[in-house]
């Protein structure tokens, strides 16, 4: 992008090469050099390591960022917007019916004094009162919640009766003042009922923060932070579950495309540079692996793995309670991406002066392919990595969807999943979150992908994969 | 070229053949009679069950079996979730599969293509770069969110502000009553359209990319240089030229994507409720109606291996310097 010419004053790699100078180091190799010149790269770069420290801050047992229990216990009411956004009138009044209910429940325990003491909600919890003050507390939210019902359900029939009249004020040509007159009283009438909602509302909702105060201090910073995103369908802190999915992401991630690529490396590697039946051989294999859609794989042997009953034996967990059904669906897939193009580099560079060279020095086989073939494929590596691990990302999320994805823990496909009825009901937060999250991780590995393919391959041209 | 075409079937049959293999044995890795019968299913049951479904046969029997009745075309066996044949399964599921991936592939193909030419006729300029910001921007969301968007906005939004149903929220009915030709296609967009244009937005990033790529490797080529040294317009060169030459990986591109978009629909066909292919594999993955399952595999890899040869062909048929051998 910036080597223009004239604008750098060094001299360019091939000039030092001949001068006895050869680049030695990491960062003076031409691509390298060309890499980190390219700043949005740099910056993916960047948000990558910050995903893989969070990640294993999660899941280190010392650390335990986010352990799994606060991403799924409930921290409020059912879908609360993100942000602190103030949610409609309607929504107000379910959630002050929630916390109300809650106590409720409670009070009504066979044992309420240990219901009472275990009625918390992360670090909101219920006043220090005996049970017979609650329940006096309690009848009078109930009374003041009905009251709150009441206006307004009037609000909404005089809303009804407003809307029937403007259509009837639209009917006639010439209305009469008497109708007019009929129509400013009804919105005056409406307005009254809304105040009274607005003012019922407020004091329901004191009456709700008195009960369960809301945490000060390190605690309030605490619950603010669960409740940024907002919660989901089962009131769960939507922020913590989508934090935590990273771990799950990045778990994934890792583990499907260093065994895709190690697998296709050695394999590609092999049948481009050894020739022969092994070139045959491997080349079958993945022409039966890709002649099916790439899905179809994927459910089947997510689904069959699924259903293997076999313990793990370090995790002393069922099969289908780990992730190894998705490891298995996208290994079995991904390894043929890497193979292919490292086939066909290793075929290039056999022909290759250098090669040729250690052979007639005296190279064995494996001591050319691992010395001077593998080496030279390595930007190839990097690429394929990147692409995998996107496409295993978003593998997630369609393995989720129809069920045969992560068991027993959030990851951003289970939230997509998730929030469908809610966004079909107009509520958009946990799709968003996760959906966010998500792609500035994509989007990084599909910068540094474009960037690597840019920097080390020189006939490339962006999104020919 | 009929030999080239026969070498290459010949070729192309051991490839099957292992995919088939593949597929039945990774199928019978668990014992799909005893999880169809639950737990407290008495040997007897499922002894008779097994014989039921023919898996007391040795593997090689049924394998064998299997292909000689694919090869003969011959889908009557008897599906083991419904009171049907194979057959009455899965060929009633090609019209609807096809309603949603034809126009879809059609329809991106087209759409990527001009945008893919406006992206590299202005190479380097604020247009190419915006386009193609957007395509991989576009790329880093899951295909899931695009779906349930799609749904939110083209079925349940769009009815409440035109106060009519547009597009259905999920469903399908038979469109292809040909006396009515206008009922037709009204019924086809009702049910079809929306998840259509969602697949076309889907893929429009990937694919703009990529004839981008080809169209700009082309016009950095000499006959390009050529051409307009001998002064060809600008559109000459364009359609004459460029996009002629083009045509070869755009091709591949079309073909290879050909098999992969029947069930690349398999999400819409789930979530929109179409009795599709994708749909009906699925269903008989979970339910483990294998005869079934087997059945759209090895079809879908014919198909995929048919029009990989096809491919070839049309190469020769579009470039006169392609020799088929």
């Amino acid at each position: 992008m910036s080597d223009r010419p004239g604008q750098n004053a060094q001299p360019t790699d091939l000039l030092t090469a001949r001068a006895g100078q050869r680049p030695s180091g990491f960062f003076e190799q031409p691509g390298v050099r060309k890499f980190v010149r390219n700043r949005p790269a740099v910056g993916a770069l960047t948000v990558i390591a910050v995903f893989l420290l969070l990640a294993l801050l999660i899941s280190m047992p010392g650390v335990n960022l986010v352990p799994l229990e606060r991403a799924t216990e409930r921290v409020g009411p059912d879908v609360v917007p993100g942000f602190f956004v103030r949610a409609s009138d309607e929504k107000r009044a379910a959630f002050a019916a929630f916390w109300v209910r809650e106590l409720d429940k409670a009070l009504r325990a066979s044992d309420p004094e240990r219901a009472l003491a275990a009625l918390a909600f992360a670090e909101r919890r219920i006043v220090p009162l005996g049970p017979d003050v609650l329940r006096d507390r309690l009848a009078e939210a109930q009374a003041m919640l009905d009251g709150l019902d009441e206006a307004m359900g009037d609000a909404e029939d005089a809303r009804f009766d407003l809307e029937d009249l403007a259509e009837e004020l639209a009917g006639e040509d010439e209305p009469s003042d008497a109708l007019r007159e009929h129509e400013r009283e009804l919105r005056e009438e409406l307005a009254g009922m809304e105040r009274v909602v607005r003012e019922r509302l407020v004091a329901l909702e004191d009456a709700i923060e008195s009960l369960y105060p809301t945490p000060r201090g390190r605690e309030g910073f605490a619950y603010r932070v669960r409740l940024l995103a907002g919660t989901d369908g089962q009131g769960r802190s939507l922020l913590l579950r989508a934090v935590y999915s990273i771990k799950v992401a990045v778990q994934i991630g890792v583990v499907t495309a260093l065994l895709s690529v190690f697998v296709g490396t050695l394999l590609g590697a092999a049948a481009g540079y050894i020739g022969g039946p092994v070139d045959h051989a491997v080349v079958w294999l993945y022409s039966t692996i890709s002649s099916i859609p790439y899905i179809v794989w994927l459910v089947v042997v997510a689904f069959v793995v699924r259903e293997i009953n076999w313990t793990v034996p370090i995790l002393d967990k069922q099969l289908n309670q780990t992730l190894f059904p998705v490891y298995a669906a996208f290994v079995m897939n991904f390894w043929v991406g890497p193979c292919r193009v490292i086939r066909g580099e290793a075929l290039k560079i056999r022909g290759l002066d250098y090669v040729q060279a250690a052979t007639a020095v005296g190279c064995g086989r494996w001591r050319v392919l691992l010395r001077h073939v593998l080496p030279n494929t390595t930007y190839l590596v990097f690429i394929n990595f990147s692409l995998l691990f996107v496409g295993a990302i978003k593998g997630e999320v369609i393995l989720s969807f129809l069920g045969l994805g992560v068991q027993g823990q959030p990851s951003w496909g289970i939230m997509i999943r998730d929030s469908q009825p809610e966004v079909v009901v107009g509520f958009f937060w946990q799709l968003g979150i996760a959906t966010a999250f998500m792609f500035v991780l994509v989007l990084a590995f599909n910068i540094v992908s474009d960037a690597l393919q840019d920097a080390f391959d020189p006939k490339h041209v962006a999104g020919e994969a | 070229m009929w030999s080239y075409v026969v070498r290459r079937v010949l070729y192309n049959v051991p490839i099957f053949l292992v995919i088939v293999l593949i597929l039945m044995a990774l199928l019978r890795i668990n014992d799909p009679v005893a999880a169809r019968l639950g737990k407290v299913a008495s040997t007897e049951a499922i002894a008779a069950e097994r014989e039921r479904m023919g898996l007391n046969r040795p593997f090689i029997n049924q394998y064998a079996e299997f292909l000689w009745d694919f090869a003969r075309m011959d889908f009557s066996e008897r599906s083991w979730d419904q009171a049907q044949t194979v057959g009455q399964v899965v060929f009633p599921s090609v019209v609807p599969s096809l309603s949603i991936t034809v126009p879809a592939l059609a329809l991106s193909a087209c759409v990527s293509i001009v945008i893919g030419l406006i992206a590299a006729a202005n190479r380097g300029k604020f247009i190419d770069r915006a386009l193609m910001l957007g395509a991989v921007l576009g790329m880093c969301v899951s295909y899931l969110v695009y779906i349930i968007l799609g749904q939110k906005f083209g079925a349940f939004w769009l009815s409440e502000r035109l106060g009519t149903r547009v597009f259905a929220v999920q469903g399908y009915e038979d469109w292809t009553t040909w006396s009515q030709p206008l009922n037709a296609v009204r019924t086809w967009a009702h049910y079809c359209l929306l998840p259509v244009l969602i697949s076309v937005v889907v893929t429009m990033g990937y694919d703009t990319r990529f004839y981008r790529a080809v169209i700009v490797e082309q016009a950095t080529s000499d006959y390009v240089r050529t051409a307009r040294a001998k002064g060809c317009g600008e559109r000459r060169v364009m359609f004459k030229h460029l996009l002629r030459n083009a045509m070869i990986p755009i091709i591949t591109r079309i073909m290879i994507t050909l098999p992969f978009v029947v069930v690349g629909s398999l999400l819409l066909e789930i979530f929109f409720g179409i009795p599709g292919m994708g749909r009906t594999l699925y269903n008989s993955i979970i339910n483990r109606d294998f005869p079934v399952t087997q059945a759209i595999v090895a079809l879908l890899a014919a198909i995929f291996i048919a029009s990989n040869i096809l491919t070839d062909v049309l190469y020769a048929v579009v470039d006169p310097r392609v020799r088929l051998s």
